[in-house]
């Protein structure tokens, strides 16, 4: 199974807690191909984060291995071949729109004269040409985050990991984020893997959704979202768009379903 | 800011500047009809100027030496503190080793380490400095240290994934998220400078406006010690203002305003 770009074989992650061991994730193995987009849903607190996390260098899995293009993720993190947004855009307050973009560069030591195109053409690919010189403060949540977006893609990185990039967000400007999203990542063509707790973003979104189980968490399915490409949001009335969803959203919900039967019982 | 925001704010000025009218021409007419002796407890304001302006020369000469032991004792103090919550936060261990020194050392009342430092290194500037830098270090350190330590987790985490080495991490994310916590701080530490300086000038010194206060008490000259303490005030006030202005300068255009509910 070692040939796609983002490999996880027979991962699981224990954290030490005051009541013993807590298992957060248990034996995940999956392959995400190189340009794919891939989301992984599950149940808050489920430890889908975790595994982003693991990905970016920022935990450690336990037992199994994670390889991104054949190395480790620690590797992949000191080439800076990794891209993330947070669910909070934590943009540097005191910096503009500008500088908070050229910050990657900044600490990979790239000159700022050669990098003004650069940091000019990622303003307009996210839409803030407009806005170089704005501070943080002065920027609504899907503007801050955008700007996390831009940041994340500066140093034109392999993996771009989306840690519920717009959870915070109220639900239309989340949608055109999205689709403004998708426009981004097939113009870099890069392989994004997003975190989600919500099944029409994870559909919208992705080439295959990863549902994930209550902790700790297991993969119980992987479902093909077989929507054409480019994505509208049109697309989110369409037949097709609600079966995909009822589908992911029988995985999620199965095992709570499993519960209350046995409670009812 | 809309028109009728500052207009809000210019009446509010403007308000505070009458009521400090108010409050000197009560006490202004009160000294007179009370006690309109040559040298009165409670000398009218008018009596204040005249008397500054009188003794502009002596006042002068008086504030010097203060002048100089609450800025170097400031500079000191500040520089120093800084420094040590750096090391605090980058070594986890010289915190531990240093904090109950520094807690024993701060809870050392000053008026009782005043004699040993003149003991110590005589009745010269060093003891003043050095107890205007004490009451400098313990503002200044708590803002730095609580300043050093507000950057967000995940923007600690975002300097890791992009491989940022420590002193990066330092000089882009903790010393620029530390800063209005730092002048926090130094705002405290301003007059409190000013004060360690006057008060450390009463015991065992010939000069300053600490000695000239003792001076002026064992000669029953009132308006000296009352010229003395305005001296003192407008000192503190200027090393507050100071330290604003430079805050302004620093981060203010780039601060988010406050919000009226701060």
């Amino acid at each position: 199974m070692q040939n796609g770009e983002i490999e996880l074989v027979g991962v699981s992650k224990t954290f030490p807690s005051p009541s013993g061991a807590l298992r957060a994730v248990e034996q995940v193995d999956c392959s995400i191909s190189k340009g794919e987009f891939v989301a992984l849903i599950g149940p808050s607190g489920c430890g889908k984060s975790t595994v982003l996390r693991m990905l970016g260098d920022l935990d450690h899995p336990t037992t199994g291995s994670v390889t991104i293009a054949g190395q480790p993720p620690a590797e992949m993190r000191r080439r800076r071949r990794i891209g993330m947004v947070f669910q909070d855009a934590n943009l540097l307050p005191w910096r503009t729109v500008r500088e908070n973009i050229a910050l990657p560069l900044e600490v990979a030591g790239k000159s700022a004269s050669g990098t003004a195109r650069k940091i000019d053409d990622l303003l307009n690919l996210v839409g803030l040409a407009d806005f170089p010189d704005a501070l943080p403060w002065q920027l609504s949540g899907g503007m801050r985050q955008r700007v996390a977006i831009a940041r994340a893609l500066v140093l034109n990185p392999e993996v771009l990991l989306l840690d519920e990039p717009f959870g915070a967000l109220d639900e239309i400007t989340r949608n055109r984020l999205n689709i403004d999203l998708l426009k981004i990542w097939t113009e870099v063509g890069i392989t994004a893997v997003l975190v989600t707790h919500s099944l029409s973003e994870a559909v919208l979104m992705s080439d295959r959704i990863f549902v994930m189980s209550p902790r700790p968490a297991v993969i119980t399915a992987t479902i093909p979202v077989g929507l054409a490409r480019p994505r509208n949001a049109a697309m989110q009335r369409s037949q097709e768009f609600f079966d995909i969803v009822a589908q992911t959203g029988e995985a999620l919900y199965r095992p709570f379903e499993t519960d209350d039967n046995e409670a009812a019982a | 800011m809309s028109a009728r925001a500052i207009r809000s704010e210019t009446s509010s000025r403007m308000r505070s500047l009458a009521a400090v009218l108010l409050v000197l021409a009560v006490w202004e007419g009160a000294a007179r009809l009370f006690s309109p002796g040559l040298n009165p407890i409670i000398p009218p304001p008018t009596l204040l100027v005249t008397y500054v302006a009188d003794h502009l020369g002596l006042l002068f000469v008086v504030m010097r030496p203060t002048v100089i032991e609450a800025v170097a004792g400031f500079a000191i103090g500040s520089a120093i503190s800084i420094v040590m919550a750096a090391l605090f936060v980058r070594f986890r261990g010289v915190e531990a080793a240093m904090s109950n020194t520094l807690v024993l050392i701060h809870s050392l009342p000053m008026l009782a380490i005043i004699p040993l430092l003149v003991i110590w290194f005589g009745i010269g500037y060093t003891p003043k400095i050095i107890i205007a830098a004490l009451a400098t270090f313990f503002p200044v350190l708590n803002g730095a240290l609580r300043g050093l330590r507000s950057a967000d987790r995940s923007t600690l985490e975002l300097m890791h994934l992009l491989d940022a080495s420590g002193l990066q991490t330092l000089f882009k994310v903790r010393i620029p998220a530390s800063l209005p916590y730092i002048f926090a701080g130094l705002k405290i530490a301003a007059p409190q400078a000013v004060l360690g300086a006057t008060v450390a000038e009463w015991i065992g010194s010939r000069e300053g406006l600490g000695s000239q206060i003792l001076m002026a008490l064992l000669n029953y000259d009132v308006p000296l010690l009352w010229a003395c303490m305005v001296l003192c005030a407008m000192m503190a006030a200027t090393g507050f203002c100071t330290i604003l202005a430079v805050e302004y300068i620093v981060i203010g255009r780039r601060a988010e305003p406050v919000k009226a509910e701060d």
